[in-house]
């Protein structure tokens, strides 16, 4: 079987322009394996990524993920509408056992998140059973990273870190055991 | 008020007792029992031995009680453990607390007809110990039951409470299943399991996510030797990112394909990798596998070339063969792109640890050496 044999059915970026989105991914996945963050989990399609990450030797986050997501696709409504992506960040902890009262507080913060929105930085909790979940949304041009085949990261590495590090600071009084 | 105890039991002494059936008793620590009687669900004649004393007696007459009036021994008493005289009060059925499920105990089953002949069975005492009880006696004598007190109803103790002790200070009760095992004991072999079943709910995880593990190396590896990410397919994205079109391309669960750009020199690197164990079972088993079928291209503006290149590739394709190292070219009519590609058969687990770790190194010259020796074929067959 040859290898395009499947992947001519998908619309390959003929062009790097078309792939900004992929390459902010592959950027940040460099940039945060540097940090001894290990990629666990990857789903993408055209027009949306997610990477889950492992931090060894945390003690509280289980897990990571960074949502890439253009929404508008990779055809003329990109072209209409710009490089603006939204970035979703979003931290984990297991908490190894749940109880009844757990259950209540699940409710409890999922009524309350109905009036929350967590664009623009606005961080939103959600239990779900053993997870309790942290996550915020900031929307990005790619284009000041991304620039023909100029890629250049500058400080966003470091910016997406500190999303996530704020996120675990939400976290940390919720973890057990 | 009772006389003055002689011999007082410590307060972990466990204090074998009998109920207003004339049925023995598992033994409870003499605190617990102090605080039925104090509570008003013992009466305070409820006979009572411990390893040391002589013969049955009263609780009254061996343990010093509190001020307990004999009305209120009655109101809540179990099994038939009221005195004769006491009116059943409906009241008390609704308004006793829920009994702590350490603190209860055993509710005997089918209680004997109340039988004032009946003496309480000394089997649980030493066989020096207790002098058949005297059940002629007030405290043993058959009450009838009030509602709180049908066969199964049990006393609604607050023993640690009434004397200012947590409950949780006090030791595990005796059940038939956990013997004379501590509380804590049994606490610590309880979260001993969670986390025994926490470590494998992650041996799963792991074996799942070992093929992404490895993909997420292999796009840092490629950025570390500036290339970029231009595409990447999962399995199963198109149906999890909620997508509904439904031409939409789904690749099977376990397949993953990325592709790569030298923005320097425009050449590009394909990769597919098909997850061959992407189970716990199949992982301990034959540990964790792939085919990887790499591909490297580059733009070829000869069209007569590429032509070639898909003949090839239509003729290639009449062998069927599942072994790796079959070198072959394809060509993407979208891109213009000439790939020379080769699958192989990868071992993750020497790149990837328990951890998740990556070996860079490792990865870094395999995927070299594997990019590097297709760029020569390639090379090879359109230089001219």
């Amino acid at each position: 079987m040859g290898l395009f044999d499947t992947a001519t059915s998908y619309a390959h970026k003929a062009e790097l322009r078309e792939s900004k989105d992929e390459i902010l991914v592959g950027e940040l996945i460099r940039g945060l394996s540097a940090q001894t963050w290990n990629p666990y989990r990857l789903v993408g399609n055209n027009d949306r990524q997610m990477v889950g990450f492992k931090v060894p030797d945390d003690p509280v986050i289980s897990n990571y993920s960074l949502v890439v997501d253009r929404r508008s696709g990779s055809g003329l409504v990109t072209q209409k509408l710009g490089s603006r992506t939204i970035l979703g960040f979003v931290a984990e902890i297991h908490n190894k056992i749940v109880d009844p009262d757990d259950l209540a507080t699940m409710w409890r913060t999922d009524l309350a998140n109905l009036f929350k929105l967590p664009v623009a930085g606005e961080v939103r909790v959600n239990h779900q059973l053993n997870r309790v979940v942290a996550r915020t949304h900031h929307l990005v041009d790619i284009d000041q990273y991304v620039s023909g085949t100029q890629v250049s990261m500058g400080g966003l590495v470091e910016w997406a870190s500190g999303q996530f590090l704020q996120l675990r600071e939400h976290l940390v009084p919720l973890k057990r055991g | 008020m009772p006389e003055p105890a002689t011999n007082e039991p410590g307060p972990d002494t466990s204090i074998h007792w009998v109920d207003g059936n004339a049925t023995p008793r598992d033994p409870v620590s003499a605190d617990i029992l102090r605080g039925w009687i104090e509570g008003g669900h013992l009466p305070p004649d409820t006979p009572v031995w411990w390893e040391g004393q002589p013969d049955w007696g009263p609780a009254s007459e061996r343990m010093a009680l509190g001020a307990t009036t004999e009305s209120d021994a009655t109101t809540g008493a179990p099994d038939g453990a009221a005195s004769p005289d006491a009116e059943p009060d409906p009241q008390s059925a609704t308004e006793a607390p829920i009994p702590s499920p350490s603190e209860e105990p055993p509710p005997a089953e089918d209680p004997p007809p109340v039988d004032a002949a009946r003496r309480p069975d000394p089997a649980p005492a030493p066989l020096d110990a207790p002098q058949p009880l005297d059940v002629s006696q007030p405290m043993a004598a058959p009450a009838p039951m009030a509602p709180s007190q049908a066969p199964g109803h049990v006393p609604t103790p607050q023993p640690a409470q009434a004397h200012g002790q947590p409950a949780a200070a006090q030791p595990a009760p005796a059940s038939a299943l956990a013997g004379d095992v501590h509380d804590q004991e049994l606490d610590d072999t309880f979260m001993g399991l969670v986390s025994r079943s926490y470590e494998l709910y992650k041996e799963t995880e792991r074996a799942t996510s070992v093929d992404e593990a490895f993909l997420g190396g292999v796009i840092a590896a490629f950025g570390d030797s500036g290339y970029v990410l231009i595409d990447i397919f999962t399995g199963g994205a198109a149906a999890s990112s909620g997508t509904t079109s439904a031409t939409a391309p789904t690749l099977p669960a376990s397949s993953h394909q990325l592709r790569f750009e030298d923005p320097n020199t425009g050449a590009r690197v394909a990769l597919r990798l098909d997850h061959l164990t992407p189970d716990v079972g199949s992982a301990k088993l034959l540990g964790q596998q792939a085919r990887i079928e790499v591909g490297y291209g580059e733009r070829i503006p000869n069209f007569g070339q590429v032509g070639r290149a898909l003949r090839q590739e239509v003729a290639s394709n009449f062998i069927v063969s599942t072994e790796p190292g079959r070198v072959s070219f394809d060509a993407d009519l979208s891109s213009g792109f000439v790939y020379c590609e080769v699958d192989l058969l990868w071992e993750l687990d020497r790149y990837v640890d328990e951890a998740l770790d990556i070996d860079a190194d490792l990865l870094k010259l395999h995927l070299a050496s594997m990019v590097h020796t297709l760029h020569k074929f390639l090379r090879l067959r359109f230089t001219n």
